[in-house]
């Protein structure tokens, strides 16, 4: 069973239990359908959203941020790896906890090489996690694609959080029919978004985000570090970066100089995106390897 | 990280190659243009022919027996290597590059000394000894050129060069010996006549010192005191026998009354000798006297005719008394035989005299003479045993080098007869085909090195532009770490899209390859295309 429908079916049980009944499958014309309730007013405390972001899974195929059915067994797999580390570090299971570490930037040195990809189906193995809340934050300011794709790029969101100090960031976080699986818009856009997000007010944000709860990652898919500033600014806030790198496509020394960028940062590490199948021996090398899994 | 090892060697390399597979496409570009280049140069290579000869030489004949002595047989070999040396000089290339014009367009000397450079390379003379025949070689000369004809030509030189240059290398030698011997003889033969002429000269000038028959000037000295002597007394004799017989005559008589043995002895003297006449006249004048008187006119006319008579007798006495026999006849008287005798032998006796006191003038001349010479026979007789010596010497030495010379000729002779035997194997000859360039292994040659710099050139654009192909390779260059490795995801849209790709790759690696054979296949027609028909 795909872990999409694995992921509707937990929803449809919650949403069983929350709401009377969902509405029929999707229109076209987005990937997401809201479920018809009004949405929370601004200002003040906004009350949690009753409905819930419906993933389409067949437009986000379309779009490429989601593997086709034949391969989706395969990456799983493949981020189940790459998740382990993340969530050791992030609440200190078995490993030091970094500062922070529950705030995860996924970045990479130049654009296409697979960030939203990485983040998206990152958010959505690290839903199948018991005991982790996760929250996917559109940070991509500059091309909020998530939001996008999600049909939720005119709703509220970080920007807006970060540009009110009155709003309650909580209150813009989008629950999806993917249980554990939140969303956070990336808001209105904004030329000073780099200043925005280098705030003060971004530290209280993501505090803030922290905070709600204990068992929360807070996923932050950013964009690339070479061609924005607002990745450097993001960068300051996260406890762990991850930086995706494209199998032969990012050029060495281009990865070296985004690197350095990352220099005194958090935690740093990498996944290489898009490798060629050649046998299975690139699959065991690697940090995850080293660990007694 | 983990440890490195063999797979991680092997890992490495195969890294390498997917990163350079990124730029097939560049490197499949640098091939086709690469190889299209190369073998455009090959076919504009120019061909180039090789004449060649072979030629047999042996030196075992039965002639070379015969004439070992003469010291022409000495190593054939040695002597041959000798020759392809000089043939390989400057003068004999020059020779040969002038007499095949190729020197044509070479004006300045440098052109010139590159010309000959170029021959130097271009021709290869080798030799080897024949197996069979001991003292034997088989020589080989080749030359390479662009033009066919041109080949043979120097080929043909060269061989003409070698043969006149086996036999005569050393036939020039004992040519030039030769030479030598005959301008030694000619100096010697003027030396010879000079020496001739000097003594010749000597000896005329000095000829009475010369040791003649008579022996040597002291032997000849003596021989004229003797003759000198023997003279003196023999006049000595003669003198005193003359004397006598002087005496003698003055004291006799020259004439007595002639008798008739003696008149008759005398010669035919006619009844008109003086005597005669006057007996006559007197009778007839008797008889006149007695028949007529003195006034008789006939008696007369005969006493004056008496009177001459008598006049006449008394001139002819006196005559006679002088010593003229026939008045001495006319008159009538004859010679005393007596004295006759003795006036002949006074006679004799006198001219005897005469001849040996010429005889004595002559000794004593020749002792004076002989004497004269006395200071300087010595050294005379030592210059002319030296001039002697002198022409001796020489003449000696000229049958020398008259010997040696035919010697020389002999051994000349014995070489131009064949002490060293040539025999053409092969006469100068050139393939029509091209020994080069080997086009088809060039052409391949040139498809091999395109391929190669193909992927050279793609493994160099990966290096100068790396990229991450393996979780590994990414650890290990950033020093961070790496959570993982996730898979191309549309792999089939993917693989489909590179099998596009690698199709239209496979077909344009397969149509330089084809296009390759193509052109191996076609390479004679193509060369006869593109340089024209061969010379």
């Amino acid at each position: 069973m795909s872990l999409v429908e694995r992921a509707i079916r937990k929803l449809q049980q919650s949403a069983a239990l929350a709401e009377p009944a969902l509405g029929p499958p999707t229109e076209p014309g987005g990937p997401a359908e809201r479920a018809p309730s009004s949405t929370a007013p601004h200002g003040g405390r906004a009350s949690r959203r009753a409905s819930a972001l419906v993933l389409d899974r067949a437009a986000l195929r379309n779009a490429g941020l989601l593997p086709p059915e034949a391969e989706e067994r395969q990456l799983a797999e493949q981020y189940r790896r790459i998740k382990r580390p993340l969530i050791a570090s992030a609440f200190g299971r078995g490993v030091p906890a970094v500062p922070n570490g529950h705030l995860i930037v996924v970045t990479s040195a130049m654009a296409g090489e697979g960030k939203t990809f990485t983040s998206v189906n990152l958010a959505l193995s690290l839903a199948l996690e018991m005991d982790v809340h996760t929250l996917l934050v559109d940070a991509d300011v500059a091309k909020p694609q998530i939001s996008r794709l999600l049909g939720i790029s005119n709703d509220p969101g970080l920007l807006d959080a970060l540009r009110d100090p009155e709003v309650d960031v909580e209150s813009l976080v989008q629950a999806t029919d993917v249980g554990n699986l939140q969303v956070l818009p990336a808001g209105t856009a904004s030329r000073e978004a780099t200043e925005l997000l280098a705030s003060q007010r971004m530290q209280q944000v993501t505090a803030a985000l922290g905070a709600h709860d204990r068992q929360r990652i807070v996923l932050l898919d950013s964009s690339p570090l070479l061609q924005t500033s607002e990745s450097h600014a993001l960068t300051e806030a996260a406890g762990q970066i991850l930086v995706v790198v494209r199998a032969e496509a990012t050029p060495q020394p281009v990865l070296l100089d985004a690197l350095k960028l990352l220099e005194g940062r958090g935690a740093v590490s990498l996944v290489l995106n898009q490798t060629r199948k050649s046998g299975t021996a690139y699959y065991y090398y690697g940090y995850g390897d080293e660990r007694a899994n | 990280m983990p440890a490195p090892s063999i797979h991680g060697a092997v890992q490495d390399f195969i890294d390498q190659l997917r990163g350079a597979l990124r730029f097939r496409w560049a490197g499949l570009g640098v091939a086709w243009g690469v190889a299209l280049l190369l073998w455009i140069g090959v076919f504009l290579i120019p061909d180039t022919y090789e004449a060649t000869a072979r030629v047999f030489v042996d030196a075992q004949t039965t002639l070379s027996q015969a004439t070992q002595g003469i010291g022409l047989n000495d190593d054939i070999a040695g002597q041959i290597l000798r020759v392809r040396e000089a043939l390989l000089g400057i003068p004999q290339l020059e020779k040969v590059a002038e007499e095949t014009n190729l020197f044509a367009g070479a004006l300045t000397p440098q052109a010139k000394q590159a010309v000959l450079d170029g021959m130097l390379k271009d021709i290869d003379i080798t030799g080897s000894l024949a197996p069979n025949h001991p003292g034997a070689a088989v020589f080989t000369i080749t030359y390479k050129n662009h033009d066919r004809v041109k080949a043979l030509q120097v080929v043909d030189r060269l061989l003409n060069t070698f043969v006149e240059g086996a036999l005569g290398g050393k036939r020039q030698g004992s040519e030039q010996a030769l030479k030598f011997l005959e301008a030694q003889i000619a100096d010697y033969g003027t030396k010879l006549s000079d020496a001739e002429r000097r003594l010749a000269e000597f000896k005329k000038n000095n000829i009475g010192l010369m040791p003649t028959d008579q022996g040597d000037y002291f032997s000849q000295l003596q021989q004229e005191t003797d003759a000198l002597r023997k003279s003196r007394q023999t006049l000595n004799v003669y003198q005193r026998e003359s004397q006598a017989l002087q005496q003698q005559l003055r004291g006799g008589q020259q004439y007595i009354p002639g008798t008739t043995g003696v008149a008759g002895a005398t010669g035919a003297l006619a009844p008109t000798d003086t005597e005669t006449q006057i007996e006559k006249a007197q009778q007839q004048l008797d008889q006149l006297l007695l028949r007529y008187t003195d006034n008789y006119p006939d008696v007369i006319a005969l006493r004056e005719t008496l009177k001459e008579l008598k006049a006449r007798q008394k001139r002819e006495l006196a005559a006679a008394r002088h010593g003229d026999a026939t008045a001495a006849a006319r008159v009538g008287l004859s010679a005393n035989p007596v004295y006759q005798k003795v006036e002949e032998q006074y006679n004799a006796l006198q001219v005897a005299i005469a001849s040996t006191q010429q005889d004595i003038a002559d000794h004593e001349q020749r002792i004076a003479s002989l004497r004269s010479k006395l200071g300087s026979v010595p050294a005379v007789e030592a210059q002319l045993a030296q001039l002697t010596r002198n022409y001796d010497v020489t003449h000696k030495q000229y049958d020398t080098l008259l010997a040696r010379l035919d010697s020389a000729r002999l051994g000349q002779q014995a070489a131009a007869t064949g002490t060293v035997k040539f025999e053409v194997i092969d006469p100068p000859t050139a393939k029509y085909q091209p020994v080069a360039p080997n086009r088809p292994l060039l052409i391949v040659a040139a498809l091999i090195a395109a391929i190669a710099s193909g992927i050279g050139v793609a493994y160099a654009l990966h290096l100068v532009r790396p990229v991450f192909v393996s979780t590994r390779q990414l650890a290990a260059v950033t020093g961070l770490t790496v959570l993982g490795a996730v898979g191309l995801a549309w792999y089939e849209r993917y693989q489909a899209q590179r099998r596009r790709g690698s199709t239209l790759y496979a077909g344009g690696a397969a149509a330089l390859v084809l296009f390759g054979v193509v052109i191996l296949a076609l390479h004679a027609h193509l060369s006869h295309l593109i340089r024209g028909p061969a010379a």
